[in-house]
């Protein structure tokens, strides 16, 4: 028996190269204040939620509230800071949710911010989607 | 147990995972300031140690135990002081664990509800058990 599901949302890859994934996200420092909007690539190994890039974090000055060992393709205990941040992606029901974002090289979405959900690479059309 | 060992123990015993200056530690440990700068350096290089400008005073160096860490310090200062929370992400206020959690996120959470940001400081006792794995 075959199992169909339809898409519920896409979004275009962002142009890297290769073109890669991404999600259009609000990323802030508090509550109350407007953030920056920008396609974030999302990265299926990141085990984690969000991670945010130095030009971000210098652009918004994120309360830094910690720091913790990660695991990296090469290293074990890597220690990485973690900063603040409230995250709006509207279209997965995400409205400034507070994150605790990893300081990394590049803004990524990880595994856990669409963890429960069927999702589809579609490498075809160059799109990222969100399955029902 | 080498002295780097014991040194982290008694600083975890006097400081927890609170914030302190190099001043302070010679103060608390009895040291002189040349051999307090040399140990210091020591416990930075194997990560046991972070290190941050103080915001108020640019010069000012403060330091603060790497809890991560204990799992490598296994002494019985630090099984007395970390044993519950090894392997767990701590939520530290005024540098005393005050909630431990699987989940950095759900810890946070918990975390506002009770803190304001300013306040908060997240890591892990030990080496996670549930360790974040990045790509890159």
């Amino acid at each position: 028996m075959s199992r169909l599901a339809s898409k519920i949302r896409c979004w275009s890859h962002v142009p890297y190269r290769p073109p890669s994934p991404s999600m259009v996200a609000t990323i802030s420092p508090q509550k109350g204040t407007s953030g920056i909007t920008k396609g974030v690539q999302v990265d299926t190994g990141f085990s984690g939620s969000i991670a945010i890039d130095q030009e971000l974090i210098d652009s918004l000055s994120p309360n830094r509230i910690g720091e913790i060992p990660v695991a990296t393709a090469t290293s074990t205990g890597v220690r990485v800071a973690l900063y603040l941040v409230y995250v709006s992606i509207p279209e997965i029901n995400i409205r400034k949710e507070p994150f605790a974002a990893l300081g990394a090289t590049r803004c990524l979405i990880g595994r856990k911010l669409i963890d429960r959900r069927k999702w589809l690479l579609d490498n075809v059309k160059d799109e990222f989607c969100l399955m029902k | 147990m080498s002295y780097l060992e014991s040194a982290y123990g008694r600083l975890l015993r006097k400081f927890g995972g609170k914030p302190f200056s190099s001043e302070e530690v010679a103060e608390a440990l009895g040291l002189r300031p040349g051999y307090v700068k040399n140990l210091l350096g020591e416990l930075k290089r194997r990560n046991w140690l972070s290190s941050t400008r103080d915001p108020r005073e640019a010069r000012r160096v403060i330091y603060r135990l790497d809890l991560a860490a204990a799992s490598e310090v296994n002494t019985d200062p630090v099984q007395s002081m970390l044993g519950d929370y090894i392997g767990e992400y701590v939520l530290l206020v005024n540098g005393r664990i005050v909630d431990k959690g699987a989940d950095v996120q759900r810890l946070l959470r918990r975390a506002l509800k009770k803190y304001r940001p300013e306040e908060v400081y997240i890591t892990s006792a030990g080496r996670p058990k549930e360790v974040v794995t990045v790509g890159f």
